[in-house]
């Protein structure tokens, strides 16, 4: 039975289908298997570490905070290739440029001798790796705001539950320095998606932001280190031994930088950001406040 | 709030009910091992490539449709052990490929095993022959899509060894024979995906 397996609560950037997930994994083992999948950790480091920071100046009154953010990677040129290499015993070992699983759609074959070819396997050709999640923010108390992420399903099957947690803390800095109509915060999120049996993804940001704000807009620059981290398992056939194959994956992009702005509106909050690393990163919130 | 909610599960149920089936194109490998151990003057192995089995082995769904299938390369180590006599060895492989005489994919070499070399046999493969094989082996898994040009069938093969000393003299071999035949390939699926979501596939007919 095919099953539709998503990652986010409204999202389909991350959509996974497969007879089984270990089938799934399975098309990507060798020695190529970590340069085809980088760009889902790039991609997803970067669009789990947008929507964060985009608060403006941090009230300084009690409140709370409920939306969804969205956010979107913009797949460039630059994930779409890797060098890949022919394995043992095709001759001879060749390198060629070839889709990462975000590239090209078509497959390389490399001719070999005597009639032995080698095939790389063809990407998904995206544009955009878009996701969104609930977020909820609770502020005002030490000039501090802490933001939470969830969301859990359980899919059964072979593929089992999926969570997601985040948790980011945030803190007005500017205020030290008697900052008015500018402010400066600083904060570090955390945020772990488990994937059944199958893969956990950790994602770190540590950022500062700065801006001007008003009675009903902000604006703001950003810059952050990043640092995520994904493992995966799955089982080879059982015809090969049913051994378990891990891949340990880390982003290739730390430097995270942003600009943004928001609207206030009453109880409604909007904001809008573009964001940096390796590719652009598109972020949206829609939030209702309390 | 509750209208909030009620709107983002119409957008999300009208976003994912909406759908296309395109055509997604999957890779499977497959290493076929070849692993046996001797003690003889000279033997011979005989075997079968079977449809169901290799269809099962390459995990290729039932509802696919076999695009392309290639052989990557074939791997063949030697290992004399203790107890070893013979300093030469002769070998051939052969598959019934539908001629009176079978398609010899390895001719008749002859390799010095006196100092237990390993070496890898790609290089030493008939092209035409293999080029044949693969023919075979696609129509066997395409279920007769492609490679209709080629003999049907489970498909034998033979793999023969001759042993001696320096001499020429039959001598016990006393070793193993380790390798693989590693293949790989590709197939489609129809899946049903959002509507503008991997729109660069082939929409599938259906």
């Amino acid at each position: 039975m095919k099953k539709w397996i998503f990652v986010g609560l409204f999202s389909w950037g991350l959509v996974l289908q497969a007879q089984t997930f270990d089938d799934l994994l399975q098309n990507y083992i060798g020695a190529n298997k970590e340069a085809y999948l980088q760009p889902v950790v790039d991609l997803m480091t970067g669009s789990f570490n947008s929507g964060w920071n985009a608060s403006g100046r941090l009230d300084s009154s009690f409140y709370l905070k409920f939306g969804v953010v969205g956010m979107a990677g913009y797949v460039t040129d630059n994930l779409k290739t890797f060098e890949g290499t022919t394995e043992f015993p095709f001759e001879p070992v060749t390198t060629r440029k070839v889709p990462t699983i975000v590239g090209d759609i078509d497959p390389v074959v490399v001719e070999g001798v005597n009639g032995t070819e080698y095939q790389f396997q063809g990407g998904r050709s995206l544009v955009l790796f878009p996701l969104a999640v609930p977020q909820l923010s609770v502020g005002g108390l030490l000039n501090s705001e802490i933001s939470l992420r969830f969301f859990a399903y359980n899919f059964g099957g072979d593929f089992g539950r999926l969570q997601l947690f985040g948790i980011s803390g945030k803190h007005d800095v500017g205020h030290y320095l008697g900052m008015e109509n500018w402010f400066w915060n600083a904060s570090y999120s955390f945020q772990a998606i488990e994937g059944g049996r199958y893969f956990d993804f950790t994602n770190h940001l540590i950022s500062t932001e700065a801006g001007r704000s008003g009675t009903h807009w902000f604006y703001q620059a950003s810059l952050g280190y990043q640092y995520g981290s994904l493992n995966a398992a799955y089982k080879e056939d059982p015809d090969d031994g049913g051994r378990e194959i891990t891949v340990k994956l880390k982003n290739n992009a730390p430097v995270f930088i942003g600009v943004g702005g928001g609207l206030k509106l009453g109880m409604l909050r909007l904001n809008l950001g573009i964001n940096y690393a390796k590719v652009p990163f598109g972020e949206f919130g829609v939030h209702l406040h309390f | 709030m509750k209208s909030f909610y009620y709107f983002l599960i119409v957008l999300v149920v009208g976003i994912f009910s909406c759908t296309d089936s395109r055509k997604m194109t999957y890779n499977e490998s497959l290493s076929l091992p070849i692993n046996s151990e001797f003690a003889d003057f000279g033997f011979t192995v005989r075997g079968y490539f079977q449809s169901s089995k290799l269809t099962d082995a390459l995990n290729i769904p039932s509802d696919a449709r076999v695009e392309k299938f290639s052989i990557v390369g074939f791997s063949l180590l030697v290992e004399p052990q203790i107890g070893n006599e013979a300093d030469w060895i002769r070998y051939a492989l052969d598959f019934d490929c539908g001629e009176p005489v079978a398609c010899r994919l390895l001719e008749n070499q002859l390799r010095f095993v006196g100092g237990g070399e390993k070496f890898n046999l790609t290089s030493e493969l008939n092209g035409k022959h293999l080029t044949r094989l693969r023919c075979q082996l696609e129509y066997m898994v395409s279920e007769g899509r492609l490679g209709q040009q080629c003999v049907s069938g489970d498909i034998e093969y033979q793999f023969q060894l001759k042993t001696f000393d320096a001499f020429s003299n039959p001598k016990k071999f006393v070793g193993k024979v380790t390798g693989f035949l590693n293949v790989q390939v590709s197939y489609s699926v129809c899946e049903d995906f959002p509507k503008g979501l991997f729109s660069d596939f082939v929409k599938c007919d259906d």
